[in-house]
């Protein structure tokens, strides 16, 4: 079935030849939880903008006055839509299409331990338009199953799972990532950089 | 290389190091095989900017706009931004001399106000003195991901012998029950972990593999339940 007209922004999902189509939603913190910010205020509580000052003292730069450009060695310029990508070995990538609206077929039932190992990119509460009662029947049950996903076209291709709870259908998407068994004398770990830190709180409990 | 302070259920403790699972990398920005970089430039200038210009103008300003190129700053435009020290600009444009205070807006899930009051800071509970316990909460992990988004996972790597066996040995029940297990911070041993001050406070469970005579002992960190927007 090609909807791919009609449903420009759906999931489309198929499981033994039945096609499931689900709207999205992205679930973020700050609109379950809320959120806080901090503001920089004077001396009469008035809000102070943050700027930046160049090292010679002589430009200050405000919001909106710089802009990213994009160069190679050598210092050639290039326009962004000349921009592709390389993996780690130099090899040039391929553009992938973005998933939404094409069908995609479902791999599973999972393993609740493959969600786990998931870099984890973004969280959509998944609404169905339509649902298999192959596929209902399955995620009642508490299976998960597994497809690609790509919400715009990007030189590699996101592993989304579906999943379903008492609150609803979920697609949990990210990139997969492998977990090092330690042996007795294994070395110790590299020297990470770390970053804990977030702007936004939160209450989950 | 960061050490937590660990207590099992035995109240048996010890320290070991922690470190953070990365997410694989992204694909390399390339202009066909060759990498590419980005640099901050200036586009404007600080009082080419349509406020400034619109206040110099006024009306006069579309007819400007399209003859003389007010907006084009040509001393600025394409220089490289390098270096740069942050400063803070008060509501009349000025640079502000002294350090500004700070306040702190607290908004609902709706995005409006609920309260401005200044700063509290919350403090790392990540400490040498207090350990982080085991608490009496398990769950298969088919459950646990149906509750909870985990979107970081930190390692545990034992440091020598008896660490290995410490950690392999929780690894090992957890695995053996397909059970994963929250841990508290805090006095108390119930609160949630955080790991530098200011930091948020994340739900942490503990997840055990073993594999013959490895394994890997996950805490697996989660500030997201998952559950539809209202």
């Amino acid at each position: 079935m090609n909807l791919n007209c009609i449903m420009a922004k759906s999931i489309i999902l198929n499981k033994n030849d039945s096609t499931s189509i689900f709207q999205l939603k992205k679930i973020e913190r700050k609109k379950l939880y809320g959120y806080k910010k901090r503001l920089a205020v004077d001396e009469n509580n008035n809000e102070c903008k943050r700027g930046s000052l160049t090292e010679d003292g002589q430009i200050l730069i405000k919001s909106g006055m710089t802009s990213q450009g994009w160069f190679i060695d050598g210092g050639k310029q290039i326009e962004s839509d000349e921009i592709g990508a390389i993996d780690e070995n130099n090899n040039e990538l391929e553009l992938i299409p973005s998933t939404l609206g094409i069908n995609q077929d479902l791999e599973g039932p999972s393993d609740p331990k493959d969600l786990l190992d998931l870099s984890i990119t973004n969280v959509y509460s998944i609404i169905p338009d339509q649902i298999s009662d192959d596929l209902k029947s399955s995620l009642e049950k508490g299976e998960i199953w597994k497809f690609n996903f790509n919400f715009r076209s990007d030189y590699r291709m996101e592993t989304a799972y579906i999943l379903k709870n008492e609150s609803g259908y979920f697609a949990i998407v990210g990139i997969p990532f492998n977990i090092k068994m330690l042996i007795p004398n294994e070395a110790p770990p590299e020297d990470e950089d770390e970053d804990m830190n977030d702007e936004i709180d939160f209450e989950m409990f | 290389m960061r050490k937590i302070h660990i207590s099992d259920s035995n109240a048996k403790n010890t320290f070991v190091h922690f470190t953070p699972i990365k997410s694989p990398p992204n694909p390399i920005r390339a202009f066909g095989k060759k990498k590419v970089f980005s640099k901050r430039l200036i586009v404007s200038g600080e009082h080419n900017d349509y406020e400034n210009l619109l206040i110099k103008y006024q009306k006069k300003l579309p007819e400007i706009l399209i003859n003389e190129d007010p907006e084009l700053d040509l001393e600025l435009i394409g220089r490289p931004i390098e270096k740069t020290s942050t400063v803070f600009i008060n509501n009349k444009d000025e640079i502000m001399r002294i350090a500004p205070n700070w306040i702190e807006i607290i908004y609902d899930k709706d995005g409006n106000q609920k309260e401005r009051r200044v700063p509290k800071d919350r403090l790392s509970n990540i400490t040498d003195d207090l350990p982080v316990r085991f608490t009496k909460i398990k769950l298969k992990r088919k459950d646990a991901i149906k509750k909870f988004v985990f979107n970081r996972t930190l390692q545990l790597w034992h440091s020598d012998g008896l660490t290995f066996e410490f950690l392999y040995k929780i690894a090992k029940e957890l695995d053996d029950n397909d059970e994963m297990m929250l841990l508290g911070g805090g006095e108390k041993g119930k609160d949630p972990l955080i790991f530098q001050n200011n930091g948020l406070p994340w739900r942490a469970f503990l997840e055990g593999r073993v594999l013959d005579d490895s394994y890997a002992l996950l805490m697996r960190l989660s500030n997201l339940e998952l559950k539809t927007l209202g």
